[in-house]
């Protein structure tokens, strides 16, 4: 069922939309954070426990545990386990935002995954940024971004319209054990502010089914006649290029900043990124760089500008859309880069 | 001229999950932080020792107008040099002749005379899923996950939603059931299986493109039932004796 491999060359966020908390969530043993059933655990409280819950609900806002409070979890109350990558001494991890999970096998336990949508998210804006790049006349500044997105990857087909992304099918990665999740501390380059969050470890293997075979040989058999298709069949060249302008533009951004480690940390990626096995980056805390048109604005601001004008705002019609901020692990790492290989 | 109905095999079947698979439902009411997407349920499902109320299930008719509309794009109407999908303009085919009509009923085409041949049940979680639910998803039967569209311009998340999935590893028994008509060949046979191909290489569901609906079909059983004999014979068969079921 997979053809591809994703590989992770830092570590990887991808959130299911939920922040764990301390108060019932979790509890930390050491350097180990198990997750809890909530309901689980509350199913198994004696009378006595129930009733230690309402004194329980009136210290909420303070942050205190509710297993400090009536007990500790039993085992079978705990969902999963990870362990705390951090070099703050003392942390105080109130909350962690949650990577995206599913079953990992048939016994039910929790597996962590990276959904389709988000390795399909990051193909299509780099063969939308390739196709805007090397022609700028189709931006159309009065025209919603999105619509004109939607014009140049469909075709007029029999008097429909047929959306030629649809035709490439991008599955969920397989569920990865969740020995592989880690909680860093993530934290922003210029100031102290961090948050904590389940990563898929650096250097994590998981394997995801692309069907971009199918794709060409269905746009052969349409006949269609888009003068982007070969853009959209070359996706791997567009992510190779894509992956290379965010690379030398962080590079740059790290060398102006004196930050060497990340500044070699690029030079390094450089070297991994090919048109055959092409770097992507995906998930959250990759930047507006990484999940924008904004680097077209660095690079031609005559052409591209107006897309980035506040045409709400009156008087800030010229501000600068490049972000001044980057958010990188403890150790300098920054998050999101895979490496795509195809399976032999 | 109608035929006259031999019998009829029954493929036990089951479909296994292996990405989170969406088959819309439509929701009575509308609620306030309510999930935007969910699931087709069914209200009341009796197993041996218990009773489920509403459990996910899949319709037949989304297998059934799946893989029809899969085996158009690699079957050509009667007579034609175009795939079915190509030569109808995106409609059914209504030829009433090919492997396609004679399986799956000619499109808003009243004068065939050729008796559709295929059924497909409506698939039901196995009590050994409906108890992983229970234990992965805290008593839910589903998952919820949360998708949202990047603004290209200010990367800003826009859109958010709700939608609900049947997890991985969920498995469905059910029957798809091949009616054979005197004069039928074992093409038509081959042409459903070729269906079941088609769709483990495509999806199930919405949103098939970005990741959802990956399954498997596990055939456990073909039973065959004879309606020439008295009293009806039903035997299960292999798969290399469907060529003696149609005959020459």
């Amino acid at each position: 069922m997979y053809n591809y491999r994703l590989k992770t060359l830092t570590p990887i966020h991808i959130g299911n939309g939920n922040k764990l908390s301390n108060n019932f969530d979790y509890f930390i043993k050491g350097t180990q954070i198990n997750v809890i059933s909530f309901d689980r655990y509350i199913s198994n409280l004696s009378e006595d426990e129930i009733s230690k819950l309402e004194s329980y609900i009136e210290t909420l806002e303070k942050g205190n545990s509710i297993f400090d409070l009536i007990r500790k979890p039993k085992y079978e109350e705990i969902k999963y386990s990870v362990i705390l990558n951090t070099q703050t001494p003392n942390p105080k991890v109130r909350e962690i935002a949650e990577h995206i999970k599913t079953v990992l096998n048939e016994k039910g336990e929790y597996g962590a995954y990276i959904p389709g949508s988000t390795v399909k998210g990051f193909i299509r804006l780099a063969i939308f940024y390739k196709i805007l790049k090397e022609n700028a006349d189709l931006v159309n500044c009065d025209e919603d971004i999105k619509r004109t997105e939607d014009r140049i990857l469909s075709v007029e087909l029999q008097k429909q319209t047929l959306k030629l992304m649809t035709y490439f099918k991008v599955a969920d990665s397989e569920p990865i054990s969740t020995k592989n999740l880690e909680v860093r501390n993530v934290i922003i380059t210029n100031n102290k502010i961090s948050e904590f969050a389940e990563v898929i470890k650096k250097d994590t293997e998981i394997k995801i089914s692309i069907e971009d075979k199918e794709f060409q040989e269905k746009l052969g058999k349409l006949g269609l006649k888009s003068k982007y298709l070969e853009t959209i069949k070359n996706w791997k060249e567009a992510c190779y290029e894509f992956s290379k302008s965010i690379i030398e533009y962080e590079k740059e951004f790290f060398k102006k900043k004196g930050l060497v480690k990340l500044q070699n940390f690029y030079k390094d990626l450089e070297d991994k990124n090919s048109p055959k096995a092409p770097l992507l980056r995906i998930g959250k805390y990759k930047g507006k760089i990484s999940q924008t048109l904004v680097l077209l604005y660095e690079a031609n601001k005559e052409k591209y500008g107006c897309l980035f004008e506040d045409k709400k705002g009156k008087n800030n019609k010229n501000i600068n859309p490049l972000t001044k901020t980057r958010r990188i692990t403890e150790d300098s790492l920054p998050l999101g880069w895979v490496k795509l290989e195809e399976l032999n | 001229m109608s035929k006259a109905l031999k019998g009829i095999i029954k493929i036990e079947c089951k479909i296994r999950v292996l990405t989170g698979l969406h088959i819309g439902g439509s929701k009575e009411n509308v609620e306030i932080g309510g999930i935007d997407n969910i699931v087709i349920k069914v209200p009341v499902l009796k197993l041996d020792e218990a009773i489920e109320r509403d459990v996910p299930y899949i319709p037949g008719s989304s297998i059934k107008g799946k893989m029809r509309a899969l085996l158009e794009w690699v079957e050509k109407p009667e007579g034609s040099m175009q795939v079915i999908a190509l030569e109808n303009k995106g409609e059914p085919c209504n030829c009433g002749r090919c492997r396609v009509c004679k399986l799956f009923g000619a499109h808003k085409n009243a004068k065939t005379e050729e008796p559709v041949r295929l059924r497909v049940e409506d698939f039901y979680p196995t009590e050994k899923t409906i108890d992983m639910w229970k234990k992965f998803l805290d008593g839910d039967f589903v998952e919820v996950k949360v998708e949202n569209t990047i603004d290209r311009i200010k990367g800003t998340a826009l859109h958010p939603r709700h939608q609900e999935r049947v997890i991985p590893f969920s498995e469905f028994t059910g029957f798809i059931k091949i009616r054979v008509h005197e004069g039928d060949r074992k093409e038509l046979f081959d042409t459903i299986i070729r269906g079941i191909q088609l769709l483990e290489d495509d999806y199930l569901g919405g949103s098939g493109s970005r990741g959802y609906g990956k399954v498997k079909f596990i055939k456990e059983k073909i039973l065959w039932t004879d309606y020439r004999k008295q009293p009806f014979e039903e035997k299960t068969v292999d798969e290399n004796e469907i060529a003696n079921i149609y005959g020459a």
